[in-house]
C-alpha cells in the first residue's frame, strides 16, 4: 500500500506540473500571439480550440490523479463519513457546474456576439474544457474509496 | 494522527473549492462587467488580485500539509528526492510565470487600456503563485516527524 501511495504521489505531481504548466503556457501563447501570430486566424481559431481540449484532458487526468491519492491517503472510513464525503462531492459538483455552467455561457455569448473568425471552432473546445472543469477530484476520489476498500461498516 | 488527517483533509477541500470558486466567480463577473463598467477601479481589482493570491497561498498551504500528514515515514535519502522535486517545480512554475507576468505587465503597460496602477496587485498574484504546495509539504514533512534514519528498510515497517 505505501509503494502503491508513493507511485500515486509521483503521478500526482506529474499531472499537477502539467496542468499548471500548461495553463500558464497556454496564456503565454495568448500574450504572445498579440504581437506574432504565424498563422492565419481562421487556423489559430482551430488551434487554440484543440488547445482547449489538450487542457481540458490535462485537467481530467490530473483529478483522477488527484482523487485516487487522495483515496489511498485516506484512512478507513465508515459508512456514514463515506455517505458525508459523497454528499460533499456533489454539492461542490453542483457549484462547480453551476458557476463553470455560468462562465462558458458568458464566454460563448461574447465570442458569438465578438462575431470572432472560425467561432464555432473555438466554442467546441471551450465546452470540452468548461465541461471537463465539472469532473473534479472529489468524485474520483469517492469512486475510489469503496473499490480500495476504505470504507468499514459501523 | 488519523483524526488530524481528517481535518486537514476537511480544509483542503474547503480551500480547494473557495479557490475554484473564486477563480469562476471573478472571471464571470469580469466577463459582464467589462460590458457595463469599461474601466474597474484600480483599487479594487488591486483588492481582487490580493484576495485571489492570498487565496490561492492558503489552498497550497493547507494541500501541502495535508499531504504532509497523509505521507508515509520517508528516509533522509526520499526526503532530499522531494526536497529537489519541489526546488525544481517552483524554478519551472517561477520560469514560466515569471514569462506571463511580464507579458502582463507589458500589454498592460503598452495598450494604456487598463490603468498601471492595477500592476502591485498583478505582481502579488504572480508571486504567490510561485509558492506552491509542494514547498509547503516539504516545510511539514520533517516538523511532523515524517523524516527518519537513512536505512529505508528501517522506515518501510
Amino acid at each position: 500500500m505505501k509503494t502503491e501511495l508513493e507511485k500515486a504521489k509521483m503521478w500526482k505531481v506529474v499531472f499537477q506540473a502539467a496542468w499548471i504548466g500548461g495553463l500558464i503556457l497556454f496564456m503565454i501563447s495568448g500574450l504572445a500571439y498579440a504581437w506574432w501570430s504565424p498563422l492565419p486566424p481562421s487556423t489559430m481559431t482551430m488551434v487554440t480550440s484543440a488547445m482547449y481540449f489538450l487542457l481540458g484532458v490535462i485537467f481530467l487526468v490530473q483529478s483522477f490523479f488527484e482523487g485516487r491519492y487522495d483515496a489511498l491517503a485516506s484512512s478507513p472510513v465508515s459508512v456514514e463519513k463515506y455517505s458525508a464525503r459523497k454528499t460533499f462531492a456533489v454539492r461542490s459538483t453542483i457549484l462547480f457546474g453551476l458557476i463553470f455552467a455560468l462562465l462558458g455561457s458568458v464566454t460563448i455569448w461574447a465570442i458569438l456576439q465578438s462575431g470572432a473568425i472560425g467561432g464555432t471552432w473555438l466554442i467546441a473546445g471551450m465546452i470540452f474544457f468548461f465541461s471537463a472543469f465539472v469532473g473534479n477530484s472529489y468524485l474520483w476520489e469517492i469512486f475510489f474509496l469503496k473499490r480500495l476498500g476504505k470504507v468499514e461498516t459501523t | 494522527m488519523n483524526e488530524q488527517l481528517e481535518k486537514a483533509r476537511k480544509w483542503k477541500k474547503i480551500a480547494n473549492v473557495v479557490w475554484y470558486a473564486c477563480v469562476g466567480l471573478i472571471l464571470l463577473v469580469a466577463g459582464i462587467w467589462e460590458r457595463w463598467v469599461p474601466e474597474v477601479p484600480p483599487v479594487v481589482a488591486n483588492l481582487i488580485f490580493v484576495f485571489l493570491g492570498l487565496v490561492f497561498l492558503m489552498v497550497a498551504f493547507v494541500e501541502g500539509r495535508h499531504d504532509a500528514l497523509a505521507s508515509v515515514l520517508i528516509s533522509q535519502e526520499q526526503y532530499s528526492e522531494r526536497k529537489t522535486v519541489a526546488v525544481r517545480m517552483t524554478m519551472f512554475f517561477g520560469g514560466l510565470l515569471g514569462l506571463l507576468g511580464c507579458g502582463t505587465v507589458i500589454a498592460v503597460l503598452k495598450d494604456g487600456e487598463v490603468s498601471a496602477w492595477v500592476l502591485p496587485g498583478i505582481i502579488f498574484l504572480f508571486v504567490a503563485f510561485c509558492i506552491n504546495r509542494e514547498l509547503f509539504e516539504i516545510f511539514f514533512l520533517k516538523r511532523l516527524g515524517k523524516v527518519g534514519t537513512n536505512n529505508p528498510n528501517q522506515v518501510e515497517g
